[in-house]
């Protein structure tokens, strides 16, 4: 009995632990680890699923855009982050060598209000049709 | 580095060219066209060309509904599938009215980008109005799939025709026949990529840019990418996709994107698809055909030197029928592209703006229009010489 009560509650804490979260348009968005992985040249591609069931992967990218008359470089060296550059004329491009503090610096970014956004590098099915 | 880039691959297209080495399999002697050769500029084509001595002519119903319908095409397709349950005709309003539009321009001197999974730039009905081919996923300028498996062939080959395939005998004939291509291969799926290949687009100077595809949950990087494209006058078009359902309780689709147009299918029946996704974001309809109960729309084949498998005996290996709001959103980048050729200052919100209020209201009985909007309709069906007269009124 105790030992289903363990593997039960060490159940729970691993999915808790396995969801992550990111903002899109101000709103905290879920996804779940579906722990698979897989390194394509050179970069690890983490997969997750969003509510309805879609497989997303995340690379160890993060963009962001900030906002009008905010220094980006100067914000994201404020977070310590050096390793970026430009992909367009306002969206930045940020590596981040601890894979598991993207969503976290993902987070932190938007939350420092001064980004328009801040998500990672998703990678995501591309349907024709 | 682009300059080289272009250096490249027009070298590379000339030698092959000159090699006989076509794998679109052109056997006339044309002298290969050069990138500079292949540069827009306006109506370059040979004008002595009529359009329905294209060989293909009777099944392009898109463009001429009336004499599909009377070669009676459908009828023929269901002898050649011995189905007898296939539609007996075409309607003879199935079309966009692109023929009047014609009369007034082909496209020339308008660059129109489709991004998608790759083509083949040696098409017969295709490579002469290749301008660019870049490859995003890879950067480099090899677009071609060589994969043997013909469910991963260029999808993007087929949109790409419905686009541009020149007036020049030997298969279809796209709603932009004198614009030229940039091809983009972006098969990755990744945000970055993604936006490298829009980059790419607006950077060497495409005016519409055609997308058959979507990720059903589009990331806020590349909707900032869709925004700052509508804000530099580019116009982007999207496939609504092909699941017969709403997207109103969805994720946000690329094709519900404000700063893009979304598209719709049309059938043989002149009327919405079954298959076509609708929602209160889509803005308008163009054939796309139903290759499952009728004929299907007769484009460029995918499988590129494979040969056709959709071809049902009535055409060559080069060219198959298909069906999807995949093939009707390059059926409208075509007709933008009219627009722009006719009014190049025209802005994005004034071609969606156009579109919407010059569109056919088909459906019959069928249809509930409130306000000029049918949930599964939206505004209507693309007219062709309609959108092209009022882009031209307001350059004037």
């Amino acid at each position: 009995m105790k030992k289903i009560t363990m593997l039960m509650l060490a159940g729970i804490v691993s999915v808790s632990y396995a969801n992550e979260s990111y903002y899109k348009s101000g709103k905290l968005v879920e996804l779940e680890n579906i722990n698979i992985s897989r390194s394509v040249k050179n970069s690890d591609i983490n997969f997750y699923k969003n509510i309805y069931g879609q497989k997303i992967g995340i690379s160890n990218e993060i963009l962001v855009q900030c906002k009008e008359g905010i220094n980006c470089a100067k914000l994201l060296n404020s977070f310590n982050l050096r390793n970026y550059s430009k992909l367009t004329d306002k969206i930045f491009i940020v590596k981040i060598e601890d894979y598991d503090s993207i969503f976290s610096m993902s987070r932190k970014l938007f939350e420092s209000t001064h980004v328009e956004f801040a998500h990672p590098n998703f990678i995501k099915e591309r349907k024709r049709r | 580095m682009n300059d080289i880039k272009k250096i490249i691959i027009t070298s590379i297209v000339a030698s092959v060219l000159l090699l006989g080495g076509c794998g679109g399999g052109s056997s006339d002697n044309e002298k290969p066209k050069t990138e500079i050769e292949n540069k827009p500029k306006p109506e370059d084509e040979d004008k002595s060309l009529n359009v329905s001595l294209e060989k293909y002519y009777k099944y392009l119903w898109h463009i001429d509904s009336n004499n599909s319908n009377r070669e009676k095409i459908a009828q023929k397709v269901s002898a050649a599938l011995n189905d007898e349950y296939r539609v007996d005709e075409v309607s003879e309003n199935a079309d966009i009215n692109i023929l009047d539009a014609w009369k007034i321009t082909k496209g020339g001197g308008v660059l129109v980008a489709v991004i998608d999974d790759g083509g083949d730039i040696y098409h017969e009905d295709l490579k002469t109005n290749i301008y660019l081919a870049y490859n995003a996923d890879d950067d480099n300028n090899d677009i071609s799939n060589r994969s043997n498996d013909i469910a991963k062939a260029s999808h993007g080959n087929t949109c790409a025709g419905f686009i541009a395939s020149p007036i020049n005998g030997k298969g279809i004939i796209g709603t932009a026949p004198e614009s030229k291509l940039i091809l983009i291969k972006n098969n990755d799926g990744s945000d970055i990529k993604t936006i490298r290949a829009f980059e790419y687009a607006k950077n060497n100077g495409a005016k519409v840019i055609s997308c058959s595809w979507g990720t059903d949950d589009v990331s806020e990087a590349v909707e900032a990418e869709l925004k700052s494209l509508y804000d530099a006058g580019i116009s982007v078009v999207f496939a609504s996709g092909n699941d017969g359902k709403s997207l109103n309780d969805t994720l946000k689709d690329e094709s519900e994107v404000e700063w893009v147009i979304g598209v719709g299918a049309s059938g043989e029946n002149n009327d919405v698809t079954t298959y076509s996704n609708y929602g209160s974001k889509i803005d308008i309809l163009a054939p796309g055909g139903d290759f499952n109960t009728s004929v299907g729309i007769l484009g460029l084949d995918d499988t590129g030197s494979q040969g056709s498998i959709e071809n049902y005996g009535l055409v060559s290996n080069s060219y198959s029928f298909g069906s999807g709001t995949s093939f009707a959103t390059p059926v409208v980048a075509g007709v933008i592209a009219l627009m722009y050729a006719v009014n190049p200052n025209i802005r994005p919100k004034e071609v969606r703006d156009i579109l919407i209020a010059t569109a056919n209201k088909i459906g019959g009985v069928n249809a509930n229009y409130k306000n000029g909007f049918d949930e599964k309709r939206a505004y209507g069906k693309i007219n062709a010489i309609k959108a092209v007269t009022e882009a031209k009124k307001l350059a004037n």
